[in-house]
């Protein structure tokens, strides 16, 4: 295990009877980064969560976990682990203080607190079964749930699935603060990324198959820009550097983590006149799609 | 922690374990009732040469009681634990995945046995009272089959739920309609009694198949 | 784990090896023959009824003459049978084959009697009633109390499920006086009021002693029939004959059957075609001259004439159809798990293999179990091979479904 890697996936391959999902994906979270792992749907962001999580059992490689197999995780560890589950699923059966009792029992460092403080903001019955909720006011009993653990690491599996956008702010806000504020370690997948990048530090971007990009937030959006010029429709094959061009009428546009004199030189060069290339910064969601494709 | 998991149970089930108890015992009275009526009616004596000569057995009502029963209390336990896959709910807790599952059937087993002993009691007080021990011997060779068949299906239920692959559950939903038939097969009281300990072994061999299941659920067997 | 799933497939082994089989039967099972046979105390030989399939029509005819009989012609030869009809067409004969005979012999003396193995292999209840056989009326009447006997013998009152002190304690110092060896090892009657009189029960003790217990004016009758002790009585059917001319049939452990008569309980063998007391039926068909012994099994039927004065042998027919061959069964199917069989009420597992040459059937399906797993690239397990070679089908078909 390295020196402060809270989890560590090594040369994980899975396929999906003869689809490949990933062939020896290779990953870390250092303790007290935020991750989010960002893909289109079925590029195996779940698949990676089940693994990490041991209820899924990759074709090879391993995870580590507080540097335990994930497949045969030890109470003590999976007291650390406070976990998400895709859609906000908790017990219907329950009412907020029933799954309030009921948690509080598995985990000794318990935090009532931090629970009713989230409890305090939804506009519930007491009596309420959970059944009866809004997805979003599930998504905060979950997530006050998981705050009251005070695990060390949360795995959150798309947690804005279902949510109105009022809820992804506030669950966001919340985790945010607490995160930062108690140096917790965070392994999220949303397929809203608006909301990741209020969160994240690290996004690890996945494509079918691979990964496409692993580094810090910040990094990722100093490096990687839109730019634009008019074209004369020629072809951009053999350009490494320039990453989805689309043209439409005359007017190109296209992503790359090069600078843009190194741009215009490679272009001009490749029988392109880029005299009105302009260069413009992107948000999480835009760097996404520019390295994913619109497809 | 052992305590909170079976009261996760109790919230999850408690309106069919009071269901199905209030049943076994509305059941029994019935039957009760029924018989005491055949007491007045045809007498005693007539009763008990029709019991002991041609093979009437009074308590067949109870036939299929248990196999339904444990249906529906392992249906009303792990059906809402497959949906949404809320088991990885269970499974994530800090204790051992065997200790877990261990403790969901240990809760089942408890209900399944309160529910089956009220109406063993209720049954053995009523025999006591009207018949001589034989009939009582009879009609709990007879009966032991149904209610060893209860806590199978209950086991099978609990396999069939958790197993994660839609084929297997079929192969496996067909071995206990088979098997649990086996227990069926003949309605000559009392026809069993040579062979309820290989029953009991049936039984045994069973118990372990949820493991198997969520041992195949964690592997994301699909 | 490894274990559970062999345990899985260990289980659906069994049910495969007692479903398929019988989903076959199912399928092959034809009806065994199961003709009408009579001795024919006129033509001295057995007469018998088949269906003419092509003539669409019942042939009687005499199985050793082959000789053929018209309906009313069938009537006279076996008028033992058929006397009601004789008597209702006035052609009833005085004298057959010059003894005297009357409508008053044959009713006192005609009887049937079937014996299923189920009478024997049954689950029953320990617990007897005792009729009053001086009853003085027409019919009998239910006495009002029940009796157990294992160590000693109770009367209980149905009514209060209670025991009746004075009336136990008379019968058990009889018991006691007549040396009676507790524990009675099994206890014969026929309870029933729908019979014309009461010999009560024929009870084995310890010792393999047989005692003829009844009730008489309220009293017990307990006797000692000095059974040969170099008989071991299994089984014993107690009968109310229209004559009063015996009390029991008794069946040994050796498929032997003997008649204890009501000649001061002289007890005289009954020759049987071959029997098998825990599998066959038997079906006695007596008339005053000559005893029909039927013995029915599942290869077909035998049958035996006895002189009804001497119980000797006069004749026997066979009809058993030859062990029929079934190739499946034989060399597909390597066993045949049974639960229950028509010869039993008990549920009992019962196993019946095939022929050798099964195990090349399972070789055969090991190698195909092979090359199933080559092709979906599925490592095979010794324990698999082992079990194919054991089980054959029956272990092959959930090795393959239940599969990792």
């Amino acid at each position: 295990m390295g020196t402060n890697n809270i989890v560590e996936c090594k040369n994980l391959t899975h396929f999906y009877g003869k689809r490949c999902i990933y062939e020896n994906l290779n990953f870390e979270i250092p303790q007290g980064r935020i991750l989010g792992l960002l893909g289109k749907n079925g590029t195996g962001k779940t698949t990676t969560i089940n693994i990490l999580n041991g209820y899924l059992k990759p074709r090879s490689g391993e995870c580590l976990m507080f540097g335990e197999n994930s497949a045969n995780l030890s109470p003590a560890t999976k007291q650390k682990v406070g976990l998400l589950i895709e859609g906000h699923v908790q017990y219907p059966f329950m009412n907020i203080y029933e799954i309030e009792k009921y948690y509080s029992a598995f985990y000794p460092k318990w935090k009532k607190e931090a629970y009713w403080e989230l409890m305090k903001l939804l506009k519930i019955d007491p009596k309420q079964k959970l059944s009866q909720m809004s997805c979003g006011q599930k998504s905060q009993v979950a997530l006050g749930l998981i705050l009251a653990q005070d695990p060390e690491l949360l795995i959150l599996d798309d947690f804005s699935m279902g949510l109105d956008p009022g809820y992804r702010v506030l669950f966001v806000d919340y985790l945010s603060e607490y995160a930062r504020a108690e140096s917790k370690t965070v392994f999220v997948t949303s397929h809203i990324i608006q909301d990741m990048e209020r969160l994240i530090d690290d996004c690890m971007i996945m494509d079918y198959g691979r990964i496409l990009y692993q580094q810090p937030v910040e990094k990722l959006l100093n490096d990687f820009k839109r730019f634009r010029f008019s074209s004369n429709g020629q072809s951009f094959e053999g350009l490494e550097q320039v990453m989805h061009p689309v043209t439409i009428k005359g007017k190109t546009e296209f992503y790359s983590f090069e600078k843009k004199e190194e741009l215009e030189r490679v272009l001009t060069y490749s029988g392109f006149k880029p005299t009105d290339i302009k260069e413009e910064s992107l948000t999480l969601e835009e760097a996404f799609i520019g390295l994913t494709g619109k497809y | 922690m052992e305590k909170a998991l079976l009261y996760k149970e109790w919230k999850k089930t408690h309106v069919f374990t009071l269901t199905i108890g209030v049943i076994g015992i509305i059941l029994m009275v019935y039957i009760m009732l029924k018989l005491g009526r055949s007491f007045r009616m045809a007498g005693m004596e007539h009763l008990w040469d029709v019991i002991v000569n041609r093979k009437q057995f009074l308590f067949r009502n109870l036939k299929y009681f248990p196999i339904a029963t444990a249906l529906c209390l392992g249906m009303a336990q792990y059906f809402p634990e497959v949906i949404q896959k809320r088991i990885k709910l269970s499974l994530h807790l800090p204790l051992p995945e065997k200790k877990v599952i261990l403790l969901m059937y240990s809760y089942g087993v408890g209900i399944l046995t309160i529910v089956y002993l009220l109406q063993l009691i209720a049954l053995l007080v009523f025999s006591g009272i009207n018949f001589p021990y034989e009939f009582t011997i009879n009609a709990l060779l007879t009966i032991a089959p149904w209610y060893i068949a209860g806590f199978i299906t209950y086991l099978f239920v609990a396999a069939i739920c958790l197993e994660p692959v839609w084929m297997r559950r079929i192969l496996i939903t067909l071995l206990a309609i088979a098997l649990i038939y086996l227990f069926f097969l003949s309605d000559v009281p009392a026809a069993y009694q040579s062979v309820n300990y290989l029953l009991v072994v049936a039984l045994v061999m069973v118990f372990p198949f949820g493991f198997y299941s969520v041992q195949r659920f964690k592997e994301g067997k699909q | 784990m490894q274990i559970i799933r062999y345990t899985i497939i260990l289980l659906a082994t069994i049910i495969l090896a007692w479903l398929l089989p019988s989903f076959y039967h199912l399928l092959s099972d034809t009806s065994g023959r199961n003709v009408f046979t009579y001795y024919s105390s006129v033509d001295e030989a057995f007469c018998s009824i088949k269906f003419d399939e092509k003539e669409d029509r019942l042939i009687r005819y005499n199985v050793k003459t082959k000789k053929e009989y018209s309906e009313a012609e069938f009537d006279s030869i076996l008028p033992m049978f058929y006397y009601r009809q004789l008597l209702s067409d006035g052609r009833f004969p005085d004298s057959i084959n010059e003894r005297a005979i009357s409508v008053k012999e044959i009713n006192s003396r005609n009887f049937f009697y079937r014996y299923n193995a189920k009478d024997k292999n049954t689950p029953a209840i320990p617990i007897y009633t005792l009729f009053e056989s001086f009853s003085g009326r027409v019919k009998l009447e239910m006495p009002g109390d029940v009796f157990r006997l294992k160590n000693k013998i109770e009367f209980i009152n149905p009514e209060t499920n209670r025991v009746d002190k004075v009336k136990s304690e008379r019968f058990m110092r009889v018991f006691v006086q007549s040396e009676f060896q507790f524990p009675a090892k099994g206890v014969f009657g026929n309870p029933s009021t729908r019979k014309p009189y009461d010999e009560g029960y024929m009870i084995i003790d310890n010792e393999d002693q047989i005692f003829h217990l009844k009730m008489v004016n309220g009293k017990p009758f307990l006797k000692n029939t000095l059974f040969p002790k170099s008989i071991n009585p299994a089984f014993i059917s107690v009968q109310e004959p229209a004559d009063k001319s015996f009390y029991a049939f008794v069946f040994d452990d050796s498929n032997k059957v003997y008649l204890i008569t009501a000649d001061n309980y002289k007890v005289v063998q009954i020759q049987t075609p071959e029997f098998e007391v825990n599998k066959d039926r038997l079906m006695i068909m007596a008339n005053p001259l000559y005893w029909n012994i039927n013995v029915i099994s599942s290869r077909g039927k035998e049958c035996y004439a006895l002189s009804a004065d001497t119980k000797e042998v006069v004749d026997s027919l066979s009809l058993l159809a030859p062990a029929e061959y079934d190739f499946t069964l034989s060399n597909i199917l390597p066993f045949e798990l049974r639960f229950t069989t028509g010869s039993s009420d008990y549920i009992k597992p019962s196993v019946r293999f095939a022929t050798w040459w099964v195990l090349l059937t399972n070789l055969l399906l090991i190698v195909t179990f092979v090359f199933i797993g080559k092709r979906r690239n599925k490592q095979v397990q010794p324990f698999e091979l082992i079990w194919i070679g054991i089980c054959g089908i029956f272990g092959f078909i959930p090795c393959l479904i239940f599969k990792e």
